[in-house]
């Protein structure tokens, strides 16, 4: 309805005017009440006092007026939240305690259902999840130790419970340059046939082939394809430099490619594990710890 | 001014309003009295309910009002029917008709 629209933008914009107005119409009332009672005699003070009972209150009538009004509601409601501000203001360390333990609920909870939503919600983006298996090392009983590469590399080659075992290595830092400004990121060192263990629904591309050890080659995570190159479909093919050394990108992974747990922050790039080899990034994989993940022959039931 | 009946029937002012401006314009007070007028001095109409009554016609588009001088030389905002104020007074007519015949045959059955 227009007109009451219009009616609503009056009484919230020009209120000074609408009150103005209702307040003359009511002392122009009081006057023709008063008047009536002097012509039949009686004196005008006298007149008055019984205009304004016969009329009510002049303030009663107002905020009865006021009452239905369009836009009463809102009117009220800011007068509510200026009220609350003013009060709140006047009672600063209330408030910043309360603003603080709303911070700190709000912040816990919204932890927590990132967490339960990338664990319970969202299921791994691997194929069969139950059949994937993460194997550690353990000192003394005290767990979660990573393999040397060595050992890692007696595990893939000997294991027979496994259809396939894979390693990583987390958080290998990274700098990304070439077009736009450089950006530090953390990547992960993969074996080549990570991506074939964990059975990844790959975005874009293609993981690793088991002669790209030496290649290089990378796999993009879904976060920074997004961020850093606009979700790029024509990326493949595509050279890279990461820090100082061109790289080809020969695939995308999936958005919640899962880090070995914590790091909400991961999914930046993988790349073959035997590239760390290049001088430039400072590791050497002789002597370097390896996660793994393997994948659990269905006879076994993991 | 007396021990009269202030409580409309819910729903009635409206049509009593629109009812007394379909002669002519008319201030609040004038409207009041009319009323009294119209009911024979049943119903006397309180400002607390006439003044939100006028407002909310106002806003609804069927009544239009402006400030005019009155006939003692005092400024006084009289209200006038608008054509959609008068097709509502139409409805009301009709609906109000209808609830007498209906609520008469009603109370007179046995």
């Amino acid at each position: 309805m227009p007109r009451r629209m219009l009616s609503l933008f009056r009484n919230l914009l020009r209120k000074h005017a609408v009150e103005q107005a209702l307040d003359d119409e009511l002392r122009s009332s009081v006057e023709l009440l008063a008047e009536e009672k002097m012509q039949a005699g009686l004196s005008r003070s006298v007149a008055l006092r019984q205009a304004r009972i016969e009329l009510g209150g002049v303030e009663q009538v107002k905020e009865k007026v006021r009452e239905i009004r369009v836009g009463r509601l809102l009117e009220n409601f800011t007068r509510d939240m200026r009220l609350a501000f003013r009060t709140l203001a006047k009672a600063p360390s209330f408030t910043a305690v309360v603003i603080l333990t709303l911070a700190l609920g709000i912040g816990a909870n919204a932890t927590i259902f990132a967490m339960v939503s990338r664990f319970v919600l969202h299921t791994a983006p691997v194929g069969d999840p139950p059949t994937l298996l993460a194997l550690y090392t353990t000192d003394h009983n005290v767990c979660c130790n990573n393999f040397s590469w060595p050992l890692f590399t007696d595990v893939r080659d000997s294991a027979q419970s496994f259809s396939g075992v894979a390693g990583f290595y987390e958080l290998l830092p990274a700098s990304i340059s070439g077009s736009g400004d450089p950006q530090r990121l953390w990547g992960q060192a993969t074996s080549t046939n990570f991506f074939d263990v964990t059975r990844l629904g790959m975005t874009l591309g293609r993981g690793f082939r088991s002669d790209e050890q030496n290649s290089p080659v990378i796999v993009l995570g879904h976060r920074i394809w997004k961020s850093r190159f606009n979700s790029d479909p024509k990326i493949l093919g595509k050279s890279i430099a990461l820090s100082g050394h061109p790289y080809t990108v020969i695939g995308v992974a999936p958005p919640y490619f899962p880090s070995s747990g914590a790091g909400a922050d991961w999914t930046s790039l993988a790349r073959s594990w035997d590239s760390i080899a290049i001088p430039t990034v400072l590791l050497s994989p002789t002597n370097r710890s390896v996660l793994h993940l393997c994948r659990g022959n269905k006879t076994l039931g993991g | 001014m007396g021990e009269k009946r202030t409580d409309l029937l819910r729903g009635t002012l409206g049509l009593l309003v629109l009812k007394a401006l379909s002669l002519e314009p008319m201030h609040g007070v004038g409207i009041s009295r009319r009323i009294t007028q119209m009911t024979m001095g049943a119903y006397q109409v309180s400002f607390g309910s006439l003044f939100p009554s006028l407002h909310r016609m106002e806003e609804r588009g069927w009544l239009k009002a402006e400030w005019r001088t009155s006939e003692n030389n005092r400024r006084a905002k009289y209200y006038r029917l608008t054509s959609s104020g008068r097709a509502q007074l139409k409805v009301e007519e009709r609906d109000w008709n209808q609830v007498v015949k209906v609520m008469r045959v009603a109370v007179q059955s046995t």
